[in-house]
């Protein structure tokens, strides 16, 4: 749109130019930092909090099937 | 057969702790209002560059030059204010009295900051630097934004530094210390960003 408003070499086109390409480009910079951030604190945290250990009731030993030939 | 009293037993419940969330509400604030203070700098940096660079000459030859080495010795004063303030963070989290007084130090060097600008600023009004020049206008706009979040950083620190004052003897918390330290690392970085775009 720029270059369509000015000539192609004007500063005023280039400089719009810029400026328009540094507004689009901050709020990807700065969300993605902070969510970066997040991100990272999470992760980190996340390697020292466990899940709780159930204790499961102790089981009772069965003995293992015999496997001899079968007999008649 | 003879009433009896019925007693039921209290069930203990085992208080649980909950676990310490991996970012504190705090910093979680102070972060988001970083990022709406950011968007707001960067809106101001992008008209300025469309200023600067549709400019024929940038600064217009008929108007004062910026006193560059006034203001790189101001960005010192504001950058050693950080060596205290992380001191006494630290300090603060470790529950020490260690770097006590390093509230009232970054305090004192963002006061000098603001009055050594506030001087500059003067001497350029008297030069003819006015703020009806684009290129006066541009710069009292971006620096002057600057600077009222500087004051407003160094209040905030001399509140921090009256209340840990009358604080009493063992009281600890780092959590204000904290977001006043995230901020002003805020604003020193803006600093590092906005000096050598307007001054250089």
């Amino acid at each position: 749109m720029c270059g369509t408003a000015f000539s192609k070499d004007d500063p005023v086109t280039r400089a719009f130019n810029w400026s328009v390409l540094f507004l689009i480009a901050m709020p990807y910079t700065i969300f993605g930092l902070a969510a970066g951030w997040l991100f990272l604190a999470h992760r980190r945290r996340g390697g020292r909090h466990r899940a709780d250990v159930i204790a499961l009731p102790v089981t009772r030993q069965v003995p293992a099937p015999a496997t001899g030939p079968e007999e008649s | 057969m003879t009433a009896g009293t019925l007693t039921v037993p209290r069930r203990s419940v085992a208080t649980r702790e909950l676990p310490e969330p991996a970012v504190s509400n705090t910093r979680l604030a102070i972060v988001i209002v970083i990022t709406a203070e950011s968007m707001l700098f960067a809106g101001l940096i992008g008209m300025y560059i469309v200023f600067r660079l549709s400019a024929r000459a940038w600064p217009p030859p008929d108007l004062p030059r910026l006193p560059v080495g006034v203001a790189a010795l101001n960005s010192v004063i504001l950058f050693a204010s950080l060596v205290p303030l992380s001191r006494a963070l630290r300090g603060a989290r470790r529950h020490e009295a260690t770097g006590r007084g390093g509230v009232q130090v970054a305090a004192l060097l963002g006061a000098l900051f603001l009055t050594v600008q506030g001087v500059e600023w003067l001497r350029l009004l008297a030069h003819g630097l006015t703020p009806e020049s684009m290129y006066g206008g541009t710069f009292y706009l971006l620096i002057g934004c600057h600077a009222v979040h500087v004051l407003a950083a160094v209040i905030w620190l001399a509140v921090l530094a009256v209340l840990e004052r009358r604080a009493r003897p063992g009281w600890t918390s780092s959590a204000g210390l904290e977001m006043c330290t995230i901020y002003w690392y805020f604003v020193c970085a803006l600093w590092a960003v906005l000096f050598p775009l307007v001054y250089l």
